[in-house]
């Protein structure tokens, strides 16, 4: 079985052409009606197989029998064992509803340029940090540079004042109203 | 000189809450935190004594949640040598212990950010306090950072209340702050700075909440688990609703009980139910923070089995029984009517015992804070209610940290602290 994404609390993995979704449901206090409420929602994902992956704590609430019927899977996951809390307690069945060869194609298709455009972004995203990380060493190269000459020519006060208030400060602050009210307090 | 660039650098907030310290420079995107607490090493065994370091043991103190679990075990009398220094956000004046944890809090807090920047002239540090610490609480954190001042760089120390905190971090000049904690609940009016004649201070909170929730617990027959108070809270987050109105919510729960009857598992092996009889009191546990004046909340009371009575903490007078909606309205009358309007435009609600939520297909009933505040303020002024946006903030828990270093990084430094404004920074002999 191979990882083949996530998405909100549900795993994704290909079985040869089953795709196996693997609902993620874990929590410190464990309520019966939102188990179920998950169980619906992964059968109408509209995976080959489902699975509901649950800490030991849940199992109290666990109905063998409507897993068993409906063909949904159980893990039971343990941290505390490791990787060897991993137990499949229940295994899930197919669900009937089979993917036709043509439906197989479009998926791939479209999975490809999913898959290239998340790539693109993933690139530019990149290209974008690295850039502004050099700007910003640029930035603090040019400042050092700026102070040490401003020492020198020991401008008048009012000067460095301005040259110090042309700095835009970070990430949102220099737009909080708060700013400008307190600057003006002396 | 400390430059705008400086000061994006090395300006340090700390926000002293009651159950967390949260802290940390202007540079990072969350704080830190750690708990308000400090452990005394007093009655250790020798062998322990040994494996202490020198510096640690001749402090008598540690703090950190890491640190102070490491030596839990070794301490004998837990009870006694741990000391939570603030209740309702304020430290006793004479309680030295208290002073003792801050201290070492505030010394903590420092140490975990080392600076090796040749051009580093010391940090900006803005303590943000409960709106309701005196002024003596003022003056011992200036002393402590004096102290400190000489085993850090510290340039320059101010102080600020946590709801004008939480107004800068919002960006909201003109407001209402309604700050729900766990011991009380402030309501602190706020135009372009904290308007103290308009702080009103409610004696109700999460604790309260807690201890109806206690017992109803009894009642039910689970006395065991009431009497632990990691048990209550677990089942009063689970359960508790806020009603939307509690007479028609109740007149619901009881002609329904089996749409509202529910089970918490709080363990393996232990699994609370709260039964059909018992369905309609789960709408006490959230209504009692926004307004106990009910018969049914009024019968625990009478019965001596909740109380519910007001405190004073410094100069302010914490109300027991005054609903929240009463509170924000009194809190409006004491601000001057020209600005009425103005500060009433946003009442914006930040702390843990405003986070309540509505089980899906209860909302015929139950409501979160925000609705609950909007209803109650309808049925007490309609006019205020129709101009009035009620919000929730958008980061409870990081809120007063984030304006603390706003307002460090803000504050002009030609500003020198003001007993009177209480606003400025002071600057540390060295």
């Amino acid at each position: 079985m191979k990882y083949a994404g996530e998405g909100g609390e549900v795993l994704w993995f290909e079985e040869g052409l089953n795709r196996v979704a693997v609902g993620i449901y874990f929590a410190d206090l464990y309520e019966e009606a939102e188990l179920y409420k998950r169980v619906g929602a992964l059968m109408g994902l509209g995976a080959s197989k489902v699975f509901l992956a649950v800490l030991p704590d849940a199992l109290a609430f666990v109905d063998p029998r409507y897993f068993k019927a409906n063909g949904v899977g159980l893990v039971v996951v343990d941290p505390a064992k490791g990787v060897d809390g991993v137990e499949v307690k229940i295994f899930a069945r197919a669900r009937p509803a089979a993917v036709e060869p043509l439906k197989i194609d479009a998926v791939k298709a479209a999975l490809h340029e999913y898959l290239a455009s998340e790539l693109k972004r993933v690139e530019e995203s990149l290209f974008e940090k690295v850039k502004r990380y050099v700007d910003q060493r640029i930035e603090e190269v040019k400042r050092a540079l700026q102070a040490v000459e401003e020492a020198k020519r020991a401008a008048p006060p009012v000067q460095r004042a301005a040259a110090e208030s042309a700095q835009e400060p970070r990430g949102g602050i220099g737009e909080n109203e708060w700013v400008k009210i307190l600057r003006s307090k002396r | 000189m400390i430059s705008d660039a400086y000061r994006l650098k090395y300006t340090f907030g700390v926000d002293f809450g009651t159950s967390y310290v949260k802290y940390g420079p202007i540079t990072l995107n969350e704080p830190k935190m750690v708990q308000t607490r400090g452990l005394f090493l007093r009655d250790l065994p020798e062998s322990v004594k040994m494996r202490i370091p020198p510096d640690v043991l001749a402090r008598g103190l540690v703090v950190g949640d890491e640190e102070v679990r490491k030596y839990l075990s070794s301490v004998r009398d837990v009870q006694r040598n741990l000391k939570y220094p603030l209740k309702d956000g304020v430290a006793r004046r004479d309680d030295e212990e208290a002073w003792r944890v801050l201290k070492e809090l505030a010394r903590y807090t420092l140490a975990q950010f080392p600076v090796s920047d040749p051009e580093f002239a010391g940090w900006l540090v803005a303590v943000a306090l409960s709106a309701l610490a005196p002024d003596y609480m003022y003056k011992a954190i200036f002393d402590i950072y004096d102290e400190l001042a000489n085993e850090f760089k510290i340039y320059a120390v101010t102080i600020l209340p946590q709801p004008l905190a939480v107004a800068i971090a919002e960006n909201a000049v003109n407001c209402v702050i309604v700050e729900g904690g766990h011991g009380n609940i402030q309501v602190a009016p706020i135009s372009f700075a904290l308007i103290r004649e308009g702080l009103v201070a409610l004696n109700r909170g999460g604790a309260e909440a807690n201890a109806i929730t206690r017992e109803i617990l009894k009642d039910i027959g689970y006395s065991d688990i009431a009497r632990e108070e990691y048990a209550v809270e677990m089942v009063k987050r689970a359960v508790g609703l806020v009603p939307r109105r509690l007479k028609e919510a109740i007149r619901a729960a009881k002609s329904d009980p089996d749409r509202f009857v529910t089970k918490v598992r709080l363990s393996p092996v232990v699994e609370v139910e709260i039964p059909r009889e018992y369905a309609w009191t789960r709408f006490l546990i959230g209504e009692i923070v926004f307004d106990p004046n009910h018969e049914e909340i009024k019968s625990y009371i009478e019965q001596s089995r909740l109380r519910i009575e007001n405190a004073v903490i410094g100069d302010v007078t914490l109300y027991g029984e005054m609903d929240v909606a009463s509170a924000i309205i009194t809190s409006l009358r004491n601000v001057s009517v020209e600005i009425q309007e103005r500060v009433a435009s946003q009442i914006i609600l930040s702390g843990g015992a405003f986070s309540w939520r509505v089980p899906p297909g209860m909302e015929d009933v139950a409501a979160d804070s925000v609705t609950r505040v909007k209803i109650a303020l309808e049925e007490k002024s309609p006019a205020l209610a129709s101009k009035v946006e009620v919000r929730l903030v958008s980061e409870p828990q990081y809120s007063v940290w984030r304006g603390a270093v706003i307002y460090g990084y803000a504050l002009p430094l030609s500003l020198e602290w003001s007993d009177t404004t209480r606003e400025g920074w002071r600057f540390p002999r060295r």
